[in-house]
């Protein structure tokens, strides 16, 4: 039975008023750096402490069948010395919460195909996706500990103090230890390589914040210490975006090719083969973040995921077992169940989706939508496979309107009109959500969301006609409050075949309330390039929010995925030098965004705090939802066992957790 | 020929015809005879079935698209909310009493199968819409100009779906989106092949009638354009069109991309034909007679070909109809909100469709048709293009 | 003449000039790099990048750098070692990349291309022989339909068909297991079942544009002079028609010898790309959208260099064979 987590979940008093402080500041956050969360401040509360797992270690382990002819002749250790003294256990309710998944005990052996397009990050990136703390599903909130065996988190969460799980070993059997954090924080500092310390572990995230300090303890033991409160630590520590290389980098291999640790002379030969012209472009190469690690040039890197790259061609991706990994299940297997993970690297969506629907991928979760739920059923006896229907970490495709546009033309229409809430809700009501819905995505999306608003189209005429948008030109189109002709210019790319029927739909919706709106497609390259510029009045873009809550993904920010406010972040993040000095209602966005960081994100204080930013974003329509949450399909071999729930809220499941996947014996 | 021992009515009219068509063409003789060249390739083309017909095909086709406001009983982008993906609307000739009837439909309602994740579309048979030609509708003016209020067929209730090939994802009338989709792609070609034949002729002419350096160059610039595969040029210009140009000018921009090469074809027969003219006779006196050697180019020696140019361009339009289509199965082509068979075709392009809504294949029947009868047309008028000759 | 071919292989050195200027043009033209592009699906797919690691992606790729450094880099690279630099998105040497998907390419192109000749020599001769016959005129309309219907499309939906009544998805050559495995029977009988298909729709069009030409050269041909005479002589019109036009007729088939050097990728691109073939056709599709720009830059500069001498190679071969054709007409 599962052991209760020994952590201590009393809320430190202190952080709470730092975050009044921040939300309350009405300058922009750079110009006066708070102090915050020093270290005599914190007396009162009590550390957080989680140095156990939610299940027993097993007594005994059972060996993989691949590796028994090797174990007995000597060339791999066997089982019990390949794991750690104590490796991550996995059962019910670890990987995915009990709600979502009927955990069962696996079995070894077979193999998992899936599909790749254009050779790019699906499936395999997130099967490789091992992060340091583990919570289920998509969650950041109690995570237990994974890759280390203990956390200790300081009240004031400025102060993190973690330990390697022991004989926990990278995939070529070198044991993991402090050094390599050593090495990835030397590499982290050698502006040879990158040319600044990365943004995550620095104080609040910030590009101008001070690199956490790293202070070794032992073999195994490190402490990284942020001169202020930065509780959004927890969720990185977590999250399978920046993963275990955030902090772990393999040292004893990546000093092969540094030439501060070996011969220039010795690494010669290395360059003149992969045609590299300098070592430190060489050290950029191997010292690779985890979405890589099926590409060709990972053979050979040690890892710390389930699979390892075997062979990797043009059109097709080989990974087997990772004999070192270090999780096992409470019957004492050794993860992953399946033996070999292979990617079909193919260059057309259509050719995909037909080779699923004809078995023959065992898992496909991120291609399929739910227009193609026809050709799924209609095949699924003849090719053994099935279909579940789940949320995904996306959201639909939003309307993203620029308030940062036009905004240095004095009494710019576009700024008055975007500052003015009711051109937003007018806006908002103009759009059928419910025939969204049933047109694209077969009725099944919610229509919840951002945007409260309903489809309203008399209140949409007249909320227009209050901010002056009352006059027709000749052509029978509202002129904007000066009288003049009003365009509503929306731009997108074909990213995702429905960004252009929904832009054609919210064309028209738009038009139905006497704005002019033009729909502009252009290439994603060139897309990026014109909402970097500030030159994209109105973006159609989708967003991971679903994820935005536990922390995992933050493109709710101004210059993610649509720019709804691309100067006044570069303000933000140059502290001034450059971009927009944000007017107050963007000043308290960034300062939500500010205090957010500073607890953990899944904690009380970070929940009400993301409401907050979720109220802002309802009242100020830089997002307008034209429908609420994803529907989408997963497509899996009938035959394989610990596969999610119709239902589960996220998508994702079958590839972060492919590690658990395992295959029955078919009948 | 009447050899028939008993004259009878029957001989005496077919004797009547014999002399008839003798006489008639006799006198086609002789009106060839005296006839000018254009009169004579247009005879020689009627000649070609086929290539008639196929003229005939075109020139409807031509009709209905540019005329699609009167044609097509929708707008392009007018969409019947709540029918989207519907197949053709089934067209009904017996009523439920069985009698027979004007051909009618019958309103569809939607439903959704959630076992199949389709949408099913079922008939309301309590009332019949009966088709009607020159149905009344709002005021719009055809071509812009002229005011009208009637479209050549539809319902006379706007509001029921009529659907003749179906509708799209976002319930739109597929038979009114290909009309109206015939005005970009049926034209794409022209302004492609206006291009090819303007530089192929020009630099072609110059090419071969100068010779020399000019010639050296101008073959090389060939050679290079031709050696350099299409598909990176493609994705390389329409990369880099200006962000604010307007479907219109973006049509023309690939016009000009889908062009960029075709020249090159062009310019190297005019070349060869304009090496071999020039030595002739009749550009030897011109130039001694003290012409100009534009003049002698452009008034002597490319009208001594200009059949074949025609030809030629006939042939290239399909080419630039096809390769329209290329680019927008690449995403390289024009843009939905605008309409051309390229797009529908992107539409279509899908598993699901070809498996679900095979109705947005229509589209392609369209591009085949007009691609065949070109080249019916082509050769019918490569055939007539020498009339003098070996008749 | 033997002063004109050497005229015109001189004259090819300054011509791969230039055409490696345009390829690099090419590459740069398109707004935005492979950097850009890659961080851009990496976002998408809800990895966020560091800009400390974007930045170090840009030194690691030496784009950090004007272009015409990198131009001079790439081409010195190119002249002096042979080197044509690392693909960005597949992250090893370009020629590795090009090595691995050639012979196929190869292979479906020439297939191809024989297919093609089996059936438009039989039937153009035929079509030829009986004008306006039925089967000239199914020959010409099968022909035309080859002609008219965008390949892409005759892909897709042969192969939904083919899916449909078998379940089996005739896409890519290989099926996973075999696709980069040792040659065995098994492996060949996995490509026989696969590549008939692609042969099928890329020959189509080939076919039918042979059949036509074919078919006009020898009804030319048919009527001309030494035609005619050796008729009155008295020789059979088969025997006839095999020893004299035909021979013309043949010309635009060697002709096409040389064009075929490139048609190894260019001429499968689309086909390829919808049926996920593991030909170069689709590499370089990606590769062109993705910029990943010294791939690109390599198979449109080894492309068209093949064109050029393959234009050289056929026009020699045709005044070779033809002797009535001026080589300094058929030069281009």
């Amino acid at each position: 039975m599962p052991t209760a987590i020994a952590s201590c979940r009393v809320f430190p008093s202190i952080v709470l008023s730092v975050i009044a402080i921040l939300v309350s500041q009405e300058v922009a956050a750079g110009e006066t750096t708070p102090v915050v969360g020093s270290a005599d401040k914190m007396v009162s509360a009590d550390p957080i402490v989680v140095n156990q797992q939610k299940y027993p270690v097993p007594t005994k382990y059972n060996e993989v069948p691949l590796f028994a002819s090797q174990v007995a002749s000597g060339q791999l250790p066997p089982i019990e010395e390949r794991l750690p003294a104590e490796p991550f256990v996995v059962g019910p309710g670890v990987l995915n919460s009990e709600e979502w998944l009927d955990w069962e005990v696996g079995q070894y052996g077979g193999t998992i195909r899936t599909p790749n397009l254009n050779g790019g990050v699906h499936e395999l990136a997130l099967a490789m996706g091992m992060t340091i703390l583990r919570a289920p599903d998509q969650s950041t909130r109690d995570p237990l500990p994974a890759i280390v065996s203990s956390y200790q988190i300081s009240a004031d969460y400025s102060q993190y103090t973690l330990t390697i799980r022991q004989g926990l070993k990278w995939s070529d059997g070198v044991p993991l230890t402090t050094e390599d954090v050593r090495m990835t924080w030397e590499l982290y500092a050698d502006e040879r390589i990158y040319p600044s310390f990365p943004r995550k572990v620095r104080t609040l995230g910030r590009g101008d914040g001070i690199p956490g300090k790293l202070t070794i303890i032992d073999d195994l033991t490190f402490i990284i210490t942020f001169e202020a409160s930065y509780g959004q630590f927890v969720a990185e520590l977590s999250s399978w975006i920046p993963d275990y290389t955030l902090l772990f980098r393999p040292a004893h291999f990546i000093k092969q090719f540094h030439a501060d640790y070996t011969e220039i002379t010795d690494i010669q030969p290395v360059l003149d083969e992969l045609q590299i012209n300098s070592w430190e472009k060489l050290v950029i190469l191997k010292d690779m973040p985890h979405w890589e690690l099926y590409r060709e040039h990972s053979i050979g890197v040690p890892t710390l995921t389930p699979w390892i790259a075997e062979t990797v061609t043009s059109s097709v991706i080989r990974m087997v077992r990772n004999p070192y990994y270090w999780k096992v299940d409470i019957a004492g297997n050794q993860l992953p169940y399946v033996d070999r993970v292979e990617s079909e690297v193919s260059n057309h969506l259509q050719a995909i989706m037909l080779k699923a629907a004809s078995g023959e991928y065992d898992v496909m979760t991120s291609y399929a939508q739910v227009r193609e739920m026809p050709l799924y059923r209609l095949n699924a006896e003849r090719a053994n496979i099935k279909t579940v229907l789940h949320g995904s970490i996306n959201n639909p495709p939003i309307l993203f309107l620029n308030h940062d546009f036009d905004y240095q033309a004095a009494g710019s229409v576009w700024q008055r009109l975007v500052t003015d809430p009711r051109f937003g809700s007018a806006i908002a009501c103009a759009i059928d959500k419910e025939d969204v819905n049933n047109t694209l995505y077969f009725g099944l999306y919610t229509l919840d969301g951002y945007t409260r608003e309903n489809y309203d189209p008399q209140t949409a005429n007249t909320l227009l006609d209050q901010i002056g948008m009352n006059k027709l030109d000749p052509k029978g189109f509202r002129t904007d409050p000066d009288g003049n002709r009003f365009e509503l210019r929306i731009t997108t790319a074909a990213i995702s075949p429905d960004f252009l029927a929904l832009g054609e739909l919210l064309k028209a919706y738009f038009e139905q309330v006497g704005l002019r709106t033009t729909l502009d497609v252009i290439g994603s390259q060139l897309f990026g390039q014109r909402m970097n510029a500030n030159q994209l009045m109105a973006t159609i873009h989708w967003s991971d929010e679903p994820i935005w809550g536990p922390g995992i993904s933050e493109d709710y920010w101004p210059s993610s995925k649509g720019h709804w406010a691309p100067m006044s972040e570069q303000y933000f993040a140059t502290n001034g030098d450059s971009g927009r000095h944000p007017p107050d209602y963007l000043q308290k966005f960034f300062n939500l965004h500010v205090a957010r960081k500073v607890v953990p994100p899944q904690s009380p204080e970070g929940e009400a705090l993301f409401a907050d930013i979720v109220d802002w974003f309802s009242r100020h329509y830089a997002t307008i939802w034209p429908v609420g949450r994803m529907t989408v399909p997963t497509v899996y071999n009938a035959d394989l066992g610990n596969v999610i729930k119709a239902g589960y809220p996220f998508d994702r499941a079958l590839d972060y957790g492919m590690e658990q996947l395992f295959f029955r014996p078919s009948k | 020929m009447s050899t028939a021992s008993k004259p009878t009515f029957l001989t005496a009219l077919s004797e009547h015809y014999i002399r008839w068509k003798r006489e008639r063409s006799q006198r086609l003789q002789e009106r060839l005879y005296y006839a000018s060249q254009r009169e004579l390739v247009w005879h020689a083309f009627k000649k070609h079935r086929l290539a008639l017909v196929a003229l005939i095909i075109l020139t409807v086709l031509y009709t209905v698209s540019i005329g699609a406001d009167f044609f097509a009983p929708f707008s392009p982008l007018n969409r019947f909310q709540n029918f989207n993906d519907a197949p053709p609307t089934r067209i009904h000739l017996i009523t439920r009493e069985g009698k027979l009837s004007w051909p009618f439909v019958y309103q569809t309602v939607r439903v959704r199968n959630t076992e199949t994740f389709k949408y099913e579309y079922r008939e309301n048979t309590t009332h019949r819409h009966i088709i009607r030609l020159l149905v009344k509708t709002e005021p719009y003016k055809l071509l812009k100009v002229i005011p009208i209020q009637h479209k050549f067929f539809g319902l006379s209730d706007r509001h029921v779906p009529l659907l003749l090939f179906g509708s799209d994802r976002l319930g739109r009338d597929v038979f009114s989106r290909i009309l109206f989709a015939g005005r970009i792609s049926l034209f794409i070609g022209f302004g492609g092949v206006m291009v090819t034949f303007i530089l192929g002729s020009i630099l072609g002419g110059i090419s071969g009638y100068y010779g020399g350096l000019v010639d050296e160059i101008i073959q090389r610039i060939i050679e290079v354009l031709i050696s350099v595969p299409n598909i990176p040029i493609w994705i390389a210009l329409s990369a880099a069109l200006p962000r604010d140009w307007g479907t219109i000018k973006i049509y023309f921009a690939i016009t000009l991309i889908l062009a960029v090469r075709g020249w090159t074809g062009l310019a190297r027969v005019v070349r060869g034909r304009i090496i071999s003219l020039r030595e002739e006779e009749f550009a030897l006196a011109a130039k001694a007679a003290g012409a100009g050697d534009w003049r002698i180019i452009f008034t002597h020696l490319l009208p001594a070909f200009i059949s074949y140019l025609i030809v030629h361009i006939t042939l290239a339009i399909p080419g630039m109809i096809l390769g329209e289509t290329a680019l927008s199965f690449l995403g390289l082509g024009i843009k939905p909100p605008a309409v051309s068979w390229g797009t529908l075709l992107q539409d279509a392009q899908d598993i699901t469709v070809l498996a679900n809504y095979p109705w947005l294949l229509i589209p392609s029947l369209f591009v085949v048709l007009t691609i065949l009868m070109f080249n019916f047309v082509g050769d019918g008028l490569r055939d007539a293009a020498d009339p003098y000759a070996s008749r | 003449m033997t002063a004109l071919i050497i005229r015109r292989i001189i004259l090819i050195i300054p011509l791969l000039f230039i055409i490696s200027i345009i390829s690099f043009i090419i590459i740069l033209l398109p707004p935005g790099s492979y950097v850009e592009t890659y961080v851009e699906n990496l976002e998408r797919t809800g990895f966020l990048m560091d800009e400390s690691q974007i930045k170090a992606i840009y030194k690691q790729y030496g784009l950090d750098r004007p272009a015409v450094v990198q131009y001079i880099l790439w081409m010195s690279n190119f002249l002096l070692k042979g080197e044509m630099g690392r693909s960005f998105i597949y992250q090893k040497p370009v020629t590795e990349v090009i090595m691995e998907r050639l012979p196929m390419s190869m292979a479906v192109t020439l297939i191809s291309l024989a297919v093609t000749w089996l059936l438009a020599v039989p039937i153009g001769i035929y079509s030829a022989l009986r004008q306006y016959s039925i089967g000239d005129y199914v020959a010409t309309i099968i022909g035309f339909v080859g002609l008219a219907l965008p390949n892409f499309l005759l892909a897709l939906a042969l192969t939904y068909l083919v899916f449909a009544k078998t379940g089996h998805a005739v896409t890519g050559l290989f099926s996973i297991e075999y696709k980069d495995a040792p040659w065995t029977v098994d492996k060949l009988f996995d490509l026989l079942g696969n590549i008939w298909l692609p042969i099928l729709v890329i020959a189509s069009a080939g076919t039918a544009s042979l059949i036509r030409i074919l078919r006009a050269t020898l009804l030319d041909e048919k009527n001309k002079q030494y035609v005619t005479t050796a008729r009155a002589k008295g020789l059979p019109e088969h025997k006839l028609i095999l020893k004299y036009p035909v021979r013309v007729a043949i010309n635009p088939l060697i002709s096409t010898i040389g064009w075929t050097l490139p048609l190894i990728v260019s001429g499968e691109i689309i086909v390829s790309q919808t049926l996920g073939l593991e030909t170069l056709g689709p590499v370089l599709l990606s590769a062109a959208m993705g910029e990943d720009m010294f791939l690109v830059g390599s198979i449109v500069m080894i492309l068209s260099s093949l064109t050029v001498i393959g234009t050289l190679i056929s026009d020699i071969l045709l005044a070779w064979i033809d002797p009535r054709i001026r080589f300094d007409k058929v030069s281009i």
